[in-house]
């Protein structure tokens, strides 16, 4: 009975190792899809298709889907120091420029980043890179290091 | 008398355990009919991994529905477009199926992909005509930049 529940633990720990540390592919493109939160750190280009809220820092570049216009007006809030808050993106959202810190929580979200730096992907999903690597999110985080193809 | 008895039970008890084992490998063909086609040994990697899998996590939903006509449709939460092809009898335990979703947009990668199956169907329940397995299939991407990819898939359904 000992013995069983051993083995039980060591296929538990062998299972959870990776979901937990994340993986770390590099890969000059990343695609991905799921629902969830992906958090881009790095250079860009990229873009992100869904619905959910979206938070970029004071670097970057937007260009919002046009579904999201009221009043003809975008619906934003800015923060003093962590840069603007989209609280109701749906649709194509292009983001560029350096040193970017993006955050977008929310469901059916496609992903296709261009750029250099780092992916963390969260919740329930999928990717693929350009070095033939597939993987998934994961409820801890899914870690992936790209490098930009200059 | 009596250690007669447990003689022969266990005997009979060894020789049934032998006769299952000969019956559900998946290379039995090997010994006894060279030639019926033989399933791959990794199958049993596979098997192993869709047990894992359907006990410890379930990474995305697949659904497979068998016909009767040798053909199939499987669908993942993932991708909306299913996938359908032919299957065949490979042992008497296992079909071989194989299909593909053909070429059509992703809005979420925003560029054309195509999913080829590539599968065996192993039944778990006789009496749901319940069907569960593991197979490989391949993500073919139309932009530059990102490669045909393989991955490991997890499926479960109904037959017919």
């Amino acid at each position: 009975m000992k013995g069983r529940y051993i083995l039980m633990a060591f296929i538990a720990v062998c299972l959870l190792i990776p979901a937990i540390s994340g993986n770390c592919e590099e890969g000059g493109i990343l695609i991905a899809k799921g629902n969830g939160v992906i958090t881009f750190t790095g250079d860009g280009p990229l873009s992100i298709t869904g619905e959910g809220s979206l938070v970029v820092n004071k670097n970057a570049s937007v260009t919002l889907p046009e579904n999201i216009f009221i009043n003809q007006e975008t619906e934003q809030y800015i923060r003093k120091n962590a840069g603007v808050v989209y609280p109701h993106v749906n649709g194509k959202t292009l983001v560029d420029g350096e040193d970017l810190e993006i955050s977008f929580a929310g469901a059916n979200i496609g992903a296709r980043v261009n750029g250099g730096g780092t992916v963390v992907l969260k919740g329930y999903g999928i990717y693929f890179d350009s070095a033939g690597n597939a993987g998934r999110w994961s409820a801890e985080g899914t870690t992936i290091a790209i490098n930009a193809l200059r | 008398m009596a250690h007669s008895n447990v003689t022969s039970r266990r005997f009979c008890l060894v020789l049934c355990i032998a006769v299952l084992f000969i019956i559900i490998s998946p290379r039995h063909n090997n010994f006894f009919a060279a030639s019926v086609q033989v399933a791959p040994p990794a199958l049993d990697r596979e098997y192993i991994a869709f047990l894992l899998g359907t006990v410890f996590f379930l990474p995305e939903v697949i659904d497979l529905t068998l016909l009767s006509d040798n053909t199939f449709s499987i669908k993942s939460d993932l991708f909306l477009q299913p996938a359908t092809g032919t299957y065949h009898q490979e042992n008497f335990f296992l079909l071989h199926a194989q299909g593909t979703t053909g070429k059509f947009f992703d809005p979420d990668f925003q560029e054309d992909i195509e999913i080829q199956y590539d599968f065996r169907i192993r039944p778990m329940g006789f009496r749901n005509r319940l069907v569960a397995g593991s197979g490989t299939r391949i993500f073919i991407f139309s932009k530059d930049g990102t490669p045909p990819t393989p991955e490991r898939f997890i499926y479960c359904g109904y037959g017919f």
